[in-house]
Parts: structure tokens; sequence; C-alpha cells
């Protein structure tokens, strides 16, 4: 049951998914306009929203359900196809725990040095490495 | 003799029996009203052939008893689901309190319809008493806390006086709660004529209160509390559209 947080208004790539001002309920403006990238139905932690395919696309029927666990990195499928089966499906997400990964911008800069360096970017500690193997230098080919 | 006579009807059992049982009829009357208007049980009846004819079959094994109690527990008492929406603790606290507060009222309004019916009140130190006092202060301290958690309204391009029926259920509920408080306090000073009058007016912010089913948020106590115990029932029965949470964690720890 919706709740009116916004998140599927947030979330939504599109910005179809608004708030009605009477009931402050989310709901979709433009259904037409909609493709289906399930991230109001992963974000919604009500799991209020279901997305049901066009008629001349899945005249069938099948559901598709999905869950998202951030605390364990893994999502959820639910997939009942059209002819009664169910399966299950669970994949990995990320690693680690949301708000752990720093943003760029929250890195130290690099120093005009670096720019001699072979190595990337953050490398190798973003790596999780020791050292990464480098080109000798002034080697004769 | 007319304050003399005025004081009696606030003393009169069944005039008091006569108002609860008006007020229930009528609240159950408002929410079947709801229920009915703009299609919602035909709504409910829908989805819920939709989900049977999808997931259900053979082999739906009742839900125990516990799950049920568990479920009212957390999810109804608890407000878990808010919670986990929300995550915004205040928000679940003033929710809570503003619940718990109204249970209070109705549990001692309940007590009084069999025991102590009348509309005056009870002498202040009485247990009742303390109770329903407990159960408005709370109520009125929820809705002033959750006043000021509340969205900005002029920030989402709402006029100030926006009357949604979320606004009129906070609006019924401080009504009933306030005109309770003011009846009270001016009976224990003045038990005569006067606050005759605040008994009316605790009389019509109860019924504007319980009555407001139809043009404000007052069903969702009922429907929000049913569907979340709902909702656990489904899942215990896999007639749900979310898969079961996984039983891996895929988080793995840096050294």
């Amino acid at each position: 049951m919706c709740d009116g947080c916004g998140k599927c208004v947030d979330i939504c790539p599109s910005d179809i998914m608004h708030i009605d001002p009477e009931m402050r309920r989310a709901y979709n403006i433009e259904p037409e306009m909609c493709w289906e990238c399930y991230s109001c139905v992963k974000y919604c932690p009500m799991h209020a929203i279901d997305v049901r395919s066009y008629a001349d696309f899945n005249p069938l029927g099948h559901t598709v359900g999905v869950l998202r666990e951030p605390d364990k990195g893994a999502i959820s499928w639910k997939v009942r196809f059209r002819d009664g089966k169910t399966k299950y499906f669970v994949f990995p997400v990320r690693t680690t725990a949301e708000g752990t990964i720093p943003p760029a911008h929250s890195l130290p800069e690099p120093e005009p040095a670096s720019l001699e360096s072979q190595l990337l970017s953050h490398e190798p500690d973003k790596l999780f490495v020791g050292s990464l193997p480098e080109l000798k230098r002034g080697v004769k080919r | 003799m007319i304050f003399m006579s005025l004081a009696a009807i606030q003393g009169d059992a069944l005039l008091f029996r006569a108002f609860v049982a008006v007020v229930f009829i009528g609240m159950i009357a408002a929410l079947m009203y709801d229920l009915l208007r703009g299609g919602k049980y035909e709504f409910y009846r829908s989805e819920m052939r939709w989900r049977m004819s999808m997931f259900g079959g053979s082999g739906i094994q009742k839900p125990p008893g516990s799950l049920v109690f568990g479920a009212f527990v957390t999810d109804v008492l608890g407000a878990r689901p808010l919670m986990e929406c929300r995550s915004e603790t205040g928000r679940w606290s003033s929710h809570l309190m503003m619940e718990w507060g109204f249970l209070l009222t109705v549990l001692v309004a309940v007590i009084r319809f069999f025991f102590y019916p009348a509309f005056a009140p009870l002498a202040p130190l009485n247990p009742l008493a303390v109770i329903s006092n407990l159960g408005f202060a709370m109520m009125l301290l929820g809705l002033l806390w959750y006043l000021f958690l509340r969205v900005n309204v002029v920030y989402e391009r709402n006029s100030v006086t926006r009357f949604t029926p979320a606004d009129r259920f906070l609006f019924g509920m401080f009504a009933y709660s306030a005109t309770a408080v003011l009846y009270e306090v001016v009976y224990y000073i003045s038990p005569g004529g006067f606050s005759f009058i605040f008994m009316i007016l605790y009389a019509l912010g109860t019924f504007y209160f319980f009555l407001s089913a139809p043009w404000s948020k007052f069903s969702h106590i009922f429907y929000k509390g049913a569907y979340n115990v709902q909702q656990r029932i489904l899942q215990s029965q896999g007639l749900v559209h979310t898969p079961p949470p996984a039983s891996v964690s895929y988080i793995k720890r840096r050294e």
C-alpha cells in the first residue's frame, strides 16, 4: 500500500511517477511512456508498485516480482511463466554496504607528478592489492 | 433550575450510552460508505481474484494464530511498515503517540459505556480519568510533533491553507482531543451549566472525527492495519508478488 514517501518519484528516469496532491499517493502520469525499467518497483519500500505488461505484448500473462535487499547486497526475482511455472532468482548487486563507498569529491586531489606514473587513479589501493607490475623504463626492445 | 437541569444532562447515563452508540454506528456506516464508494471494495476483490489465479492453488495453509497475533503487535501496534518505509524516527514516534493515545481514549470510552456512563468527567485521580487524560495528552502532543515534522507544503508548491484528506484527519483528531480536554478543565472549574457548552463542543468534535471517513484519512486506521496483517498472512501462504528474502548475503567485509 503506497505511503506517499516519494521514492519512486525520485528514482523514475522518465519522471512520470508523481504524487497526487489530494490523496498524497504516487501514480504514473503517463503509463504509455513507461519503459518498464523496474526502478520504481525495486525502490518502493512498501512493494506497492506492480508492472503489468501491455496486453498486446504479453496477452497470456506472466508476473515478475522483485525484492531488493541492500543490507545483503542482493536482488531477488520471482517469475511466474505463462505455463504456470514459477522460478526464483537471486543476484548479487554489490559487495559493500550502501553508503560505504566514498564519493569522488571526498578523495584527496592527486599530485601533478602522478601524471608520470603508470598507475591509474587510486591504484593500487582501490584494487585491494599491495602493488601492480610496472614496465621497466629504458628497456630496449 | 436550568443550570441544575444542564448538570443533570451531563450525568445522564442513557444519554451518554445513546451518544456512544450513535458515534459507533455512525463510524461503521461512514466506513462502509467509504469502502463502497469509488470501487474500493470491488478493486480489493478483483485484486484477490487475480492473486489467487496467479499464485493460488490447492493446499493453501490457514495461517497460525501466532502469526496473526504477532503481525498485529508488530505491524499495527508497533507500526513497523511505517518505520521501514520512512526510516524517520520522529515521524514514527509521533505516529505511535497519536495511535496509542487514541486507543487509550477509546478503551476508556468503552469501559465507561458499561460501568460509568456519563458525560461528566470522572474525578481527576480516578484511574480511568488518568488513563483517558494520558490518552488525550498523547494525541495532542503527537499531533503537535507531527505537524512540525510534516512536509513543507509551501515548498511543495501548495497553498498554506491546503486542506487535503490528511489535513482533515489531523483537524478531526485535534477537534476530538482538544474539546475533550477543554470540557474536562471547564467542568472541574465550574461543573454547572457553563460546562454544558463545552460538552456540546466535545460531542460535535467527536462526531466530526469518528464520522469523517468519507472526507478524511480516518479509514486508514483500519485499512492500513488490516492490510499489514493481511500481507504477513499472504507472505506465509506464498500468495505475494515478491520473492522471499535472500538466504545469502553478498556483503563482504574488507580487511
